[in-house]
Parts: structure tokens; C-alpha cells; sequence
């Protein structure tokens, strides 16, 4: 049986998660009550010499132990409860709870000792974890056994066991007062309790609401981003398939001028169809990796193959490239397509901003349960004031713009989001006219790869 | 005789870019702009080699056609290179490798297509 979805609206905090894990603490709560009664009673018999019936308290608490080893059990027996059964659990426990804790107020000294205080604890809790009616009537049942026992005790229908002679169970004036101020407690507890609560579930309720058009709104506005790059995409490609057929099949006809303007024209629109590209790749990373798409992806492989692949830029640029890869093969749980964008980026980015006869050292090392990836180029550097912004959409510092006039301001954004994506870190450190260094840290711990929320 | 070759694409301007490209490379070209066309023109042009959209009027249009193709033994062998766009994503996945027995086409190719790739792609098709 389900819980009605209703219900789980109107009462936010009141799920099966919650109750269960409501039904282990309670248990836990009541080994520490049974435990913290016993020491009392024994500090009570020989350090003070009180005369109480010990042995009955010591029953009353064996039962209560007795029954909390059977709710463990339970507990443990079946795990699958369903809500309802889960509520009528924490029902009962309670109301015999306040059956024993009667019981050993009673064998206690009754309205002689403060422990009666407890009952309390019982209405709160009660009005914190249920619904509706419920700590209302929980409240109503204290105040009926407290005052019944009194009454007992008074009119001598059960014995009072008198620890401190008092003689408070004989003063009326005095048992009306102590009944009034603790109907007017415990009554006073729940409301609080309760109003709270509803205040606390509505507002629950409202930012579960809003939440929900958010994420809404989010999707909307993606499927519109993609709706939108795919309707600019088909234009661009059209003119840019039909500069490269003209230029192809007029080349002679054309005086350079013309060609090489034509030229400029395809390159653009080929620049127009990356930014389109990696904005797709943006807005489609966000912060969740679909389970099933979820593979062993093995990163060194992937650096080789990123590393093979610009070849010939390296070889033309005559730029070395050291590879420091680690013996132990690394395997992280993830998407391939989003280690070969983050591996492309940094590659080529290191490439193309390093000087002819320049240098770059790739290196991997295993760091307190981390896989770091570093590489270090002899390039131009990214100014100070910089560095701060290099993450940021579209954003390109000066000294990159003025060696290479293209670039689309996204790659190393594209390359932090989906870092983070796997709960990582990117840091980078540079020089100007130095270099610049991209240090990546993944963790590869258990579950680090797990889907952040 | 030249090869002839099919374009099934909905862009107008693509199919022509297309067409001037391949007839530069001496091929005969011909086109439809919607999968059903495209069908019939192979049953009646009997074309060397298809170049297939992706995606036309649904999402996976050219997925489609392309199944219709090979359920039809005549056309069992005929090569089909199918065309998708940057970046693109229909739920299926485009990784030749993987799916080369799910899905009955030859190549994958993204647009735009450098011209110089594009007619050495239908070549190799063709086996020239």
C-alpha cells in the first residue's frame, strides 16, 4: 500500500524515511530511559537510602526493556513498512510508554516526584511526529493518566508509596493546583508544537511547490536553448555547405580577392557552428549524469587518443609534449563524451596559446583518494587580473584574443561545469609569458561519482 | 555512366549546395525532401547511394527510412550515409562501432561536410 500522495503534501515531514528513522531513535531513546531509570533508582537505594519498591520499578523497567528489544526486532524483521502500518507502530509505542511511565510514577512517589515531568516529552514528541488529531488525543491520555493516578492515590483506591513524606497526595488545594498547571503544560506544549509544525509544513509545502516550477521552468528553458540551436544550426550549415561547394567548384573563375573573401565568410559561419556547439554542450551538462549512461571510462586512453589527434598542430608548431602518465590504469565511472570535452579543451587550449618550440608536460598522480591531472604549458600566460574570469561564458583574456582571433569563450567553462559535475575541482595557475598550469582534481572515493544533486 | 546519387533532406539550399558539390565531382544527383519521396525515388531511380537527413520532419525521420530501405531486398546492399547535425542528440546513439548491426547504414557523417570529404566519403561507398 501506498501512501496517499495528499497526505505526503500536506505533511511534508511525515514520510516513510522519516518515520523510520522516528521508530530507530525512539528505540534508542527508550534503552537510554530504561538504563538512565535504573541508575536513578539505584543512586536513590544506596546513596540515599530512599525506600521504594525496587523490585516492582525494576519489573516495570524489565518490561519496558522487554518490548523494546520486541520493537527492535521488528523493526529489524520488517523492513518494508508501509506508512500506515509504520504510524500505528509509533501509536502504540507511545501510548504504552505512558502506560509504564504511569506505572513508575506511581512506584515512585506519584505527584511527589518530578519525573511526572517526563509525560512532556512524550507530548511533544508526539506533536512534532504525528498528524492531525493525533497529539491532541496523546495529550488528552496524559492528562487523564496523571490525573486518574492522582485521584487513586488520594482517594486510596491504590496505595501512594511516599518516598520524601510530603503528604502532597493528601492536599487537595495543593493536587489541584499541581493537575491545573500540568493540564495547562501539557495542552499549552502541544499547541505550541503543532502550530509550529504547521507553520514549518507549510512553508515546506510551498518551497517543494516553487521548487517544482523551477525545475520546470529549467527544462522548458532548456528544451527552448535546444529547440532554438538546432533552428540556427540548419541555416548556418546551408551557407556554409554552399560557400565550400562554390568555392570549390568556381575556384578558378574567382579572382583571389573574391575567393578569399568567400573564404572568410565559410571560416566564420564553421566559427559560428563551434560556439552553437559548445552552448548545446552547456546547457545540456547541467549538473546530473543519467545512470545509464554511466560506463568505466578509462581516462589515459583517452588523453593518448586526444594527444594523437593533434599531432599534427604539435608537429607543425614543433611543440614537445610529455607524457607522464601513472602505471595503475584509472577508471572512473562516467560519461566518455565528457572527459574526451574536458581532455580536448585543455590539450588543445595548451597548444594553441604555447609558442613554437614551446613545451608541455602532461602528468597524472593519485592524491589522498584523488586522481590529479595536471598540464603545464610554456605558453603565453593569462594575466592576473585574468585569471578570476577564465571559467566565465565567453570570456577570453586580451593576450588570447590578440594570438588567436578566434575562440569561442566556452571551452574552459564547459570544462569547469562538468568537473564539478563529478564533484572535482579545476584550478589553474599561470604566469604571463611563463606559462599556465591546469591542475584537475577528481575524487575517487566510493560514491564520489555518484549524481550530484 | 556516372553514379547517381540520392539527397533525402528537407533543406532546399543544403540539397543544392550538396548537388553542386558531387555534380563538380561528375556524379548525377538527385533529391527528395521528405523520407516517403525519397522511397519511391529509390524504387524508381535506382540510385548507387543514398545521403540520408537524420532528422526531417520527426526527430528520427531519417532512422526510419532507413529501416525501410533495408527491409527491402533489392535495396539490401545499397550504401547509405547518413547526414546529422552538430551536437545533435535524438536518443539514439550515433557511434557507428556500436550500432552497426541496430542500425543498418554505412557511415555517419556530421554537417557541414567539407566538400573534399564529402565526395571522398561517397566514393569509398561506391568502392571507387
Amino acid at each position: 500500500m501506498d501512501i496517499n500522495p495528499l497526505w505526503e503534501e500536506r505533511f511534508p515531514f511525515l514520510n516513510l524515511d522519516i518515520l523510520q528513522s522516528r521508530l530507530s531513535w525512539s528505540i534508542r531513546l527508550r534503552w537510554l530511559a530504561a538504563g538512565g531509570f535504573f541508575l536513578a533508582t539505584l543512586v536513590a537505594k544506596y546513596v540515599f537510602d530512599l525506600i521504594l519498591p525496587f523490585e516492582k520499578i525494576w519489573a516495570v523497567l524489565g518490561i519496558l526493556i522487554s518490548v523494546n528489544i520486541l520493537y527492535f526486532v521488528v523493526l529489524k524483521l520488517f523492513k518494508e513498512f508501509t506508512f500506515v502500518t509504520e504510524l500505528v507502530f509509533l501509536h502504540i509505542q507511545i501510548i504504552i510508554d505512558l502506560l509504564l511511565l504511569t506505572i513508575i510514577v506511581h512506584l515512585s512517589g506519584g505527584i511527589e516526584n518530578p519525573i511526572y515531568l517526563f509525560f512532556v516529552f512524550h507530548v511533544v514528541i508526539s506533536s512534532i511526529i504525528f498528524p492531525g488529531l493525533s497529539p491532541v488525543i496523546i495529550a488528552t491520555l496524559v492528562i487523564i493518566l496523571f490525573s486518574l493516578l492522582v485521584y487513586f492515590e488520594y482517594a486510596g483506591i491504590i496505595v501512594h508509596y511516599s518516598v520524601f513524606n510530603t503528604n502532597i497526595h493528601n492536599n487537595e488545594i495543593l493536587i489541584y493546583l499541581i493537575l491545573a498547571v500540568f493540564t495547562i503544560t501539557v495542552y499549552f506544549s502541544t499547541y505550541i508544537c503543532t502550530t509550529f509544525m504547521f507553520i514549518y509544513r507549510s512553508i515546506k509545502i510551498k518551497i517543494d511547490q516553487q521548487n517544482r516550477q523551477l525545475i520546470e521552468i529549467d527544462r522548458q528553458k532548456t528544451q527552448f536553448f535546444q529547440y532554438a540551436s538546432h533552428e540556427l544550426k540548419s541555416p548556418i550549415i546551408a551557407i556554409k555547405t554552399s560557400l565550400d561547394g562554390f568555392l570549390k567548384n568556381y575556384a578558378e573563375s574567382l579572382d583571389s580577392r573574391a575567393y578569399n573573401l568567400l573564404e572568410r565568410a565559410s571560416k566564420r559561419a564553421g566559427q559560428m557552428l563551434d560556439i552553437i556547439r559548445e552552448l548545446l554542450a552547456l546547457s545540456k551538462n547541467k549538473n546530473i549524469i543519467p545512470d545509464n549512461k554511466i560506463e568505466k571510462v578509462k581516462i589515459q586512453e583517452i588523453i593518448k587518443e586526444i594527444v594523437e589527434q593533434e599531432n599534427i598542430q604539435t608537429t607543425s608548431k614543433k611543440i614537445k609534449i610529455e607524457l607522464n602518465l601513472l602505471k595503475t590504469r584509472i577508471l572512473i565511472d562516467g560519461i566518455k563524451s565528457d572527459f574526451e570535452k574536458v581532455f580536448e579543451n585543455l590539450i588543445s587550449n595548451a597548444i594553441r596559446y604555447t609558442k613554437d618550440k614551446g613545451e608541455i608536460i602532461i602528468s597524472e598522480t593519485l592524491e589522498n583518494e584523488s586522481y590529479v591531472f595536471q598540464i603545464k604549458d610554456t605558453g603565453i600566460g593569462i594575466p592576473e587580473k585574468d585569471l578570476q574570469n577564465i571559467f566565465a561564458e565567453f570570456y577570453r583574456s586580451e593576450n588570447a584574443k590578440k594570438l588567436e582571433n578566434f575562440g569561442t569563450g566556452l571551452g574552459l567553462s564547459l570544462v569547469k561545469q562538468i568537473i564539478e559535475k563529478y564533484n572535482g575541482t579545476v584550478q589553474v595557475k599561470s604566469k604571463i609569458n611563463k606559462g599556465t598550469t591546469f591542475i584537475i582534481h577528481l575524487p575517487l572515493s566510493i560514491g564520489a561519482f555518484k549524481i550530484k544533486e | 555512366m556516372p553514379k547517381k546519387v540520392l539527397i533525402i533532406d528537407d533543406d532546399i539550399d543544403l540539397v543544392e549546395a550538396m548537388r553542386l558539390i558531387l555534380e563538380g565531382a561528375g556524379f548525377d544527383v538527385i533529391d527528395a525532401q521528405d523520407g516517403q519521396k525519397g522511397i519511391e525515388k529509390i524504387k524508381n531511380e535506382d540510385p548507387d547511394l543514398v545521403l540520408l537527413d537524420v532528422m526531417m520532419g520527426t526527430q528520427d525521420e531519417g532512422f526510419h527510412v532507413a529501416y525501410q530501405i533495408r527491409q527491402d531486398a533489392h535495396f539490401a546492399d545499397l550504401p547509405i550515409i547518413m547526414l546529422t547535425a552538430v551536437g545533435q542528440e535524438t536518443g539514439f546513439s550515433f557511434n557507428k562501432d556500436k550500432d552497426e548491426d541496430f542500425l543498418p547504414v554505412n557511415e555517419f557523417i556530421e554537417k557541414p561536410i567539407n566538400p573534399d570529404t564529402l565526395i571522398e566519403v561517397v566514393k569509398t561507398n561506391l568502392g571507387q
